[in-house]
């Protein structure tokens, strides 16, 4: 990529940026009060106070950690699910309810029905790894249905089965499987988030927006939204480049 | 020899071998022929263990390597000529084979932007390289032009068996089998 495009990229995202802080000061001044709508100013005087603040950085790292266990453990458990389901007509058949009530099933049910059972840090993390197994299940199990089978033949006969996993398999699923699991994230984020205003763990974003909420401080809500959106963006990016190198190194496409 | 006995293949409803039985040599080229639909691609896949038939015992490949060039290239899209082929073997042997069927020049290129032609020649020597012991060839010159179908038929003749599908009745001359076999 040119320098030139690079800096044209920059320039878009950075008017669009303005574009959309110009709205939320023109809405913020219409509705006429921060308990309502605070203005981009007041939010990220606030954000800064936030983030300086030290006790905000154990928050943010039990928020991440609950986020990646629980996005990891959907993962894995999809990732089995599917294998079993792809595989075998009988594991569909039996799974068949279990994939119905796990994808229509309110988030808030999940999380009412685990503070009864689970302890109230573990919450969010059921609560993530129940909103990303389903997404990796299907797109999985839909890849490895739609292996081509003449490849596998050829596969068959030259590779062994980790070869055959690793060169003829992966490359071909990998594609789907990786898109699936970048919208998995932004769901994970919310779910965990959700989860943790509602089973108020004790080091929690989650737990921080709740107490706003409670003290009618509408600019910190605001603030710690405007923190998770950051780093669902940063986390986002990072799958995105990891992404883009493996698909660079199983290019299928 | 290689004996094929009571050999029963269905897809479904459709019956293609029932009982069968029949013999052929374990050397040289044997030219498999018949009419379309007959199960000439069908016993290669047998032959090859990648289908199992309902019934049916084949004896004579027990120790055998068998390699198998299929009717499509069925090549790693994604991967180079070379590295097709080097996966299966090294690539030393690749890259001596690639120019066998004069594809040297292509040994970078990526798979899915070679043509028909070319991907069949590396699909050819792709089982020259696993191995030369037992190979089985489904209509191996599909595609292919007069110099490639010399250059193809010249590597073919160096496998210890080499079973030939084919319906073209120029093949026989290009190919010179040792037994014919009429399905």
């Amino acid at each position: 990529m040119s320098r030139k495009t690079v800096l044209i990229r920059i320039f878009r995202i950075v008017i669009l940026i303005l574009i959309y802080l110009g709205v939320w000061q023109l809405l913020s001044m219409i509705v006429g009060s921060s308990l309502l709508l605070p203005s981009p100013v007041e939010t990220a005087e606030r954000f800064f106070r936030i983030i300086v603040d030290k006790d905000c950085l154990l928050d943010l790292g039990f928020t991440f950690l609950r986020l990646i266990a629980g996005y990891l453990l959907g993962a894995a458990a999809g990732i089995v699910l599917a294998v079993l389901t792809a595989r075998s007509s009988f594991f569909r058949f039996l799974l068949s309810p279990f994939r119905v009530l796990i994808k229509s099933t309110p988030v808030l049910s999940f999380v009412l029905l685990l503070l009864v059972s689970v302890v109230s840090n573990m919450v969010p993390v059921v609560v993530a790894a129940i909103m990303v197994a389903p997404m990796i299940w299907a797109t999985t199990e839909q890849a490895i249905l739609s292996l081509d089978t003449k490849l596998t033949e050829m596969a068959c006969l030259y590779f062994t089965p980790f070869q055959r996993f690793h060169l003829v398999y992966l490359p071909q699923m990998l594609p789907q499987i990786l898109a699936s699991g970048l919208t998995a994230l932004g769901f994970a984020w919310k779910a965990v988030i959700t989860a943790e205003v509602l089973s108020l763990p004790k080091f929690a974003i989650g737990n921080r927006m709740y107490l706003s909420k409670i003290y009618l401080e509408t600019p910190d809500m605001v603030a710690w939204t405007v923190l998770v959106v950051s780093l669902s963006l940063a986390l986002e990016l990072l799958l995105k480049y990891t992404t883009k190198r493996l698909r660079r190194r199983y290019d299928s496409d | 020899m290689i004996q094929i006995k009571d050999l029963t293949v269905r897809f479904g409803e459709k019956t293609v071998f029932e009982n069968a039985s029949f013999s052929m040599p374990d050397k040289g080229i044997i030219l498999l022929s018949g009419v379309s639909g007959i199960g000439k691609t069908t016993l290669l896949r047998v032959l090859a263990k990648t289908l199992k038939p309902q019934s049916g015992v084949v004896t004579g490949l027990e120790l055998r390597k068998i390699s198998f060039v299929f009717q499509e290239p069925r090549l790693l899209e994604w991967r180079t000529a070379a590295e097709n082929i080097a996966l299966v073997s090294n690539t030393e042997n690749a890259l001596r084979l690639l120019s066998l069927v004069e594809l040297e020049e292509e040994a970078n290129s990526l798979a899915r932007n070679l043509s028909g032609g070319q991907k069949q020649r590396v699909s050819i020597a792709r089982a020259f390289a696993f191995s030369k012991d037992v190979v089985l060839l489904d209509e191996p010159f599909s595609g292919l032009d007069e110099q490639n179908r010399r250059r193809c038929a010249d590597l073919i003749r160096t496998a210890n068996c080499a079973i030939v599908v084919s319906h073209d009745p120029s093949d026989e001359a290009l190919l010179r089998p040792e037994k014919k076999i009429l399905l």
